[in-house]
């Protein structure tokens, strides 16, 4: 990669990735993990960057990535195997916030990962249905559907803690 | 209200922004490793897309299908089978190991002085880049898992790929491993380190296997079958026929495995006082032809014009370029040592160099002559 582009990619990667590893944390809902996946999208990011200029959006492009890859870790045989253990300690602020946000993430943990995906890419990251239809590989019911049935999870987890 | 018909769109994206902004501890994350990595991938993905199965041959034993894991099923699912995985990875009795061959103190960077002996079924070594170099031996596999390994009197730096003198320091603070084949050993917080020889360290590391119990079972095996004191070759796709100068040597190769060969894609070379002062380099991706201003010659031979550039003055860098492919590759060679009187001009050694086609069992294990 020429000395420019390489630049270029680097002062992207700099920019988005705080904004990748917070997304990468609703997915994996464990900051080792999140931070494993960022590392792997910005890795594919360098090897595609090419394409990546190409893309309309550069941020879809790699959220693309990051959702893809976090997919297809999913799938894999070595995270089917072993389950690896976070090592950063979860230290949330005492209080009502707090406890929230530890309901939200159980909640959101409970969703098969496809779906998840799905209300993150939504929900989180305001895609169109028909871009998270396209980094899902799938139909744009499907993806009507994945989403509806993934609010109505959340509502049902979160309802006692709505009321409460 | 029925809360759960309650709980609106608007409500669901903030709750998910307030996760999304809970106090975030250090990232881990490496851009310059990811590019580091990324490099290394575009290179594997090229070769395995050009070649097709690999069986790497080292020092006349096959890293086959009989040498993985036998209990772990491609059905296996959830933590049930990670079990069976540490269950099968677990040593057999005890026996006291040979005393090992004393490591040397350089590796040669034309072959491939360390590599796994056995890997897990679900991973295998097509497209596995390898950087070698007097000092460490990478190679690393297209998962992640990488083997850093030292030559006596160093041990691998453990951010960086590179090697440092002396013994690995942390041994006095990182925890204890298992012995590897009676050999200490420690768990750095990434991998696995150990003197496999007196005075010489390996690393295993890039999987993130030290952060179970299952995943340091497994390293604890490769490690104990890591192959040392190997003179795999490393074919080239060209030679300059006529040598280098005097006194120089190749100080770095990358490569990548493909149909049992390990195919070198860039090659460094230079004398001690400057080992990287020419680094050679094949890149199937246009654009890298980075010869700034505009080339003062050009060079021809083979048919190619190559764009050639060379600082003005005594010594300085000079580089040259093929803004054609040869053999499918762009080709580049710069020579750098600023400030020093020029050892050696760069148009004549494009011009003294052959190339050996596209197909790598024409290629050559001697790079340079003489």
């Amino acid at each position: 990669m020429r000395a420019s582009r390489e630049a270029e990619y680097t002062e992207y990667v700099h920019a988005r990735l705080g904004w990748l590893r917070r997304t990468a944390y609703l997915l994996c809902q464990d900051w080792q993990g999140a931070d494993d996946l960022a590392q792997k999208t910005i890795t594919r990011l360098y090897t595609h960057w090419g394409r990546a200029g190409k893309a309309a959006s550069l941020d879809a492009y790699v959220r693309g990535i990051l959702v893809k890859a976090f997919l297809d870790e999913r799938r894999s045989a070595w995270a089917r195997r072993v389950i690896l253990p976070g090592v950063y300690e979860e230290r949330p602020a005492a209080g009502h916030d707090a406890d929230m946000r530890l309901d939200v993430r159980a909640a959101l943990r409970s969703l098969p990962p496809r779906q998840r995906a799905t209300v993150v890419l939504r929900y989180y990251c305001d895609c169109p249905v028909e871009e998270a239809a396209e980094i899902l590989g799938v139909t744009p019911g499907t993806v009507k559907s994945q989403t509806a049935k993934g609010l109505t999870a959340l509502r049902l987890a979160l309802a006692p803690v709505m009321e409460a | 209200m029925n809360p759960v018909n309650s709980m609106s769109e608007d409500t669901v994206r903030t709750l998910l922004a307030d996760v999304a902004s809970a106090p975030e501890p250090p990232s881990r994350i490496s851009v310059e490793a990811a590019r580091k990595t990324g490099r290394r991938r575009r290179r594997a993905a090229r070769v395995i897309a050009s070649g097709g199965v690999a069986v790497l041959v080292v020092g006349g034993a096959l890293i086959a299908p009989h040498l993985r894991l036998a209990a772990a099923p491609d059905s296996a699912t959830g933590p049930a089978a990670g079990a069976r995985i540490a269950a099968s990875v677990t040593p057999a009795a005890p026996v006291k190991p040979a005393a090992p061959a004393p490591a040397p103190t350089q590796f040669n960077p034309l072959e491939l002085s360390a590599n796994f002996g056995w890997l897990p079924s679900f991973w295998n070594e097509d497209g596995a880049s390898v950087e070698e170099t007097p000092t460490f031996t990478v190679v690393n596999l297209v998962d992640g898992q990488t083997l850093k390994v030292s030559p006596r009197g160093w041990y691998p730096d453990p951010s960086l790929y590179s090697s440092t003198r002396g013994s690995f320091p942390r041994a006095a603070t990182d925890p204890r491993a298992s012995a590897v084949n009676g050999r200490p050993a420690y768990w750095d917080g990434n991998g696995l380190m150990w003197e496999y020889a007196p005075g010489a360290w390996a690393y295993l590391y890039g999987a993130g296997n030290v952060q179970s119990t299952n995943g340091r079972a497994l390293d604890e095996e490769m490690a104990s079958k890591v192959l040392f004191g190997q003179h795999q070759p490393l074919y080239t796709p060209f030679q300059f026929t006529h040598g280098l100068p005097t006194g120089w040597q190749a100080t770095e190769t990358d490569s990548v495995l493909t149909n049992g060969r390990l195919l070198v894609w860039q090659l460094e070379a230079g004398p001690a006082a400057k080992p990287g002062a020419l680094t050679i380099t094949g890149d199937t991706h246009a654009g890298t032809c980075g010869v700034q201003p505009v080339p003062q010659s050009w060079v021809t031979t083979g048919g190619i014009r190559w764009a050639y550039t060379y600082s003005t003055g005594p010594g300085g860098d000079q580089a040259a370029c093929a803004p054609k492919t040869i053999d499918g590759e762009y080709m580049t060679m710069y020579y750098y040592w600023r400030g020093h009187a020029q050892a050696l001009n760069l148009a004549s050694l494009v011009r003294s160099t052959t190339f050996f086609g596209p197909d790598p069992s024409g290629w050559t294990t001697q790079p340079y002559r003489g």
